[in-house]
C-alpha cells in the first residue's frame, strides 16, 4: 500500500501525466482546427457542457471521447496532487520544517486544485442559453418561471456598423459604452430585477448573468431599432473561482520573491527550488 | 505610416546587429551604446504605433513582435552582465531578439485595426501580459540554454539555470495574469470564463507545458538533462503558438 501511495504521489507520475495531457491537448487543437469538427467544437459553447455530454443528438462522438479523456487525465493529476500535497503537509507538520516558501508552494498547489475544480464546476453546474435573439418588447423564458425581457434598446451609432463583423467594428464607428439595452428579469411574471446591459458589462442578479453579445441589424429583424443577441447563464462557482485564481497567482509571486536569490554556498543545483519543490520530500526520505 | 514604421524597424535592426557584432568582439561599452540606440529607436517605433493607431502595440503579430523585442532589450539592460567567455547569456538574448525581429519582418507590417474594445482594461491586460510573458520566458530560455551549454561546476553567482528558473516563474505569473484577464473579458463578453476553440486550447497547452517544465524529474544529468531542454524550449513554444495565432 505504501508503495502505491509513493508512486501516486511521485514527481515522475506527475510529469508523465502532464506530458500525456499535453499530447491530449495537442490532439484537441488539431480537432478544433479540422474542417470536419471545428463547427462541432464551436457548438460546445452553446450550452452547459453537462447537457452537451449527455444528449446523444449533440456533438460528435469523437469530441465527447476526447473531452472525457481530458477529464480522466485531469482526475489522475488530481489524485497525484492530493497524495503529494498530503505527504508534504504531513512532513511539514511532523518534522517541523522551516521555510515559508514550502508552505507557500503547498498553498499554491491546493489553490491550483481548487481552480481546476472550479473549471469542472463551470462545465457541469448551472445552465447556459446562448444566442438568444430579442427585439424590443420580446422575452425569453428559461425555466423555473424565470424570464428575461428586452425593454428598450439605446443605439447611438450608424446602423450600418452592425453589418460589419466584430473585428471590423472600430472604436470610431462603434461606441460600446454608449449603446445599451434595458433588461428586465422576472420570476413567475413578477419583476425581480432590472438593469442596463452594455457590451462587456453584463447584468448580474445573484448567480444569473445576462450578457449582451452584440446588437443585430434591424433590417434582419424587420423593425426600426436594432435587436440584441444575449447569453443567459448561471454559474454557481464563478465568484469563488474568480477569487481563488488571483490568490494562486499572488502565491506563485510570493514564492518567487522568497526564493529569487539562490541559497548561498551551493553550486548549480540539480533540483532547483521551484522546479518541482512540492515533490522534493520523498515519502521514504 | 508604413514608411515611418519601416524606418524605425530598420533602425532598430541596424543598431541591434551592430550591438551583436560588438558583443562578439567583446567591446562591451560600445555594445551597450549601440543597444541603447536600438532600444530607443524600437521604443520610438512603438510610440509611433500608439500615436497612429490609438492603442497599445500588442494586438497583432507585427506589433507583438516589436513589443517583445523591446521588452527583451529592457531585460538585457537590467538583468545581464558581461561575461568573459562566449557563448554567454547575452549572445542567446541577441539571437532571440533577431528571431523576434525576423518574425516581425515576415508578418504583415500593418497596424491592428483599432477595434472598439481595444481600450477595455481586461482586453488590454490580456494582450499586454501575454507579450510580457513571451518576452520574459524567452529571456529565461537564454539563461537555461547557456546553463546547458556551460554545464555544471561554476560558482553559485553564475548559476544561470537558477536565473532562468526565476524568469520562467516570472513569465508564468505574467502568463497566468494574462489568462485571468482573458477569463474576465470572456465572462463579460460571452457569459463564460471558457470558450471551446483553438485559442483557448492553445492557452491550456502553454499552461501544461509550463507545468511540465516545473515538474519534470531529473535524476542524473543536472543542467544537461531533459529538464533544461523542456524549460529552455518554453520561450520558443510560446513564440511558435503566438505566431500561429497571429497568422490565423
Amino acid at each position: 500500500m505504501k508503495e502505491v501511495t509513493r508512486k501516486l504521489s511521485s514527481l515522475s507520475f506527475a510529469g508523465w501525466t502532464v506530458a500525456a495531457l499535453i499530447l491530449w491537448c495537442a490532439l484537441g487543437i488539431v480537432l478544433a482546427g479540422s474542417k470536419a469538427l471545428s463547427d462541432q467544437v464551436f457548438h460546445m459553447n452553446e450550452m452547459i457542457l453537462r447537457d452537451w455530454l449527455i444528449r446523444p443528438q449533440q456533438g460528435a462522438l469523437l469530441l465527447k471521447v476526447w473531452f472525457l479523456g481530458l477529464c480522466a487525465g485531469m482526475m489522475v493529476l488530481g489524485v497525484n496532487l492530493v497524495f503529494c500535497t498530503w505527504n508534504k503537509f504531513v512532513r511539514l507538520i511532523t518534522r517541523n520544517r522551516s521555510g515559508v516558501s514550502k508552505y507557500v508552494m503547498l498553498v499554491v498547489h491546493i489553490l491550483f486544485g481548487l481552480v481546476a475544480l472550479g473549471h469542472l464546476g463551470s462545465f457541469m453546474l448551472g445552465y447556459r442559453y446562448e444566442n438568444i435573439r430579442l427585439s424590443e418588447g420580446e422575452a425569453f423564458d428559461f425555466g423555473s418561471g424565470l424570464s428575461i425581457r428586452l425593454e428598450r434598446v439605446h443605439f447611438v451609432d450608424d446602423l450600418r456598423v452592425l453589418q460589419l463583423t466584430h473585428r471590423g467594428q472600430t472604436a470610431a464607428d462603434f461606441h460600446y459604452r454608449s449603446n445599451y439595452a434595458d433588461m428586465v428579469l422576472s420570476r413567475g411574471g413578477r419583476e425581480v430585477y432590472r438593469d442596463r446591459v452594455f457590451i462587456l458589462d453584463p447584468m448580474r442578479f445573484k448567480a444569473i448573468q445576462v450578457t449582451l453579445k452584440r446588437f443585430t441589424s434591424p433590417r434582419l429583424r424587420r423593425s426600426e431599432k436594432p435587436g440584441v443577441v444575449l447569453v443567459v447563464s448561471r454559474n454557481p462557482v464563478l465568484t469563488t473561482f474568480l477569487l481563488i485564481y488571483p490568490f494562486m497567482i499572488v502565491g506563485i509571486g510570493l514564492f518567487l520573491g522568497i526564493t529569487w536569490r539562490k541559497p548561498h554556498g551551493s553550486m548549480i543545483n540539480p533540483k532547483p527550488a521551484g522546479l518541482n519543490q512540492i515533490h522534493h520530500i520523498h515519502p521514504r526520505a | 505610416m508604413k514608411d515611418l514604421l519601416m524606418f524605425f524597424y530598420a533602425g532598430a535592426c541596424f543598431f541591434c546587429a551592430l550591438a551583436f557584432l560588438l558583443h562578439i568582439v567583446k567591446r562591451r561599452t560600445s555594445e551597450r551604446v549601440a543597444a541603447s540606440a536600438g532600444l530607443v529607436i524600437n521604443g520610438a517605433g512603438l510610440g509611433a504605433v500608439m500615436l497612429a493607431s490609438g492603442h497599445l502595440p500588442v494586438f497583432n503579430l507585427f506589433e507583438s513582435m516589436i513589443s517583445t523585442a523591446f521588452i527583451l532589450l529592457c531585460l538585457y539592460f537590467f538583468f545581464t552582465r558581461a561575461e568573459e567567455r562566449l557563448p554567454d547569456v547575452v549572445l542567446w538574448v541577441w539571437i532571440e531578439v533577431f528571431l523576434v525581429l525576423g518574425l516581425a519582418l515576415l508578418s504583415p507590417k500593418i497596424l491592428a485595426p483599432s477595434r472598439y474594445d481595444f481600450n477595455h482594461p481586461f482586453v488590454v491586460c490580456f494582450f499586454l501580459f501575454r507579450v510580457g510573458a513571451l518576452a520574459t520566458i524567452l529571456f529565461s530560455s537564454a539563461f537555461i540554454i547557456q546553463a546547458r551549454v556551460q554545464g555544471e561546476g561554476l560558482p553559485a553567482e553564475t548559476n544561470h539555470f537558477y536565473q532562468g528558473r526565476n524568469f520562467l516563474l516570472l513569465g508564468a505569473i505574467l502568463f497566468l495574469a494574462s489568462e485571468y484577464s482573458g477569463m474576465i473579458w470572456c465572462q463579460n463578453g460571452w457569459g463564460d470564463v471558457w470558450r471551446w476553440g483553438g485559442g483557448h486550447l492553445q492557452s491550456v497547452f502553454i499552461f501544461l507545458y509550463l507545468m511540465l517544465a516545473f515538474h519534470i524529474q531529473e535524476s542524473k544529468n543536472g543542467v544537461r538533462g531533459i529538464r533544461s531542454i523542456v524549460a529552455g524550449m518554453s520561450g520558443f513554444v510560446l513564440l511558435a503558438l503566438t505566431v500561429m495565432r497571429g497568422v490565423e
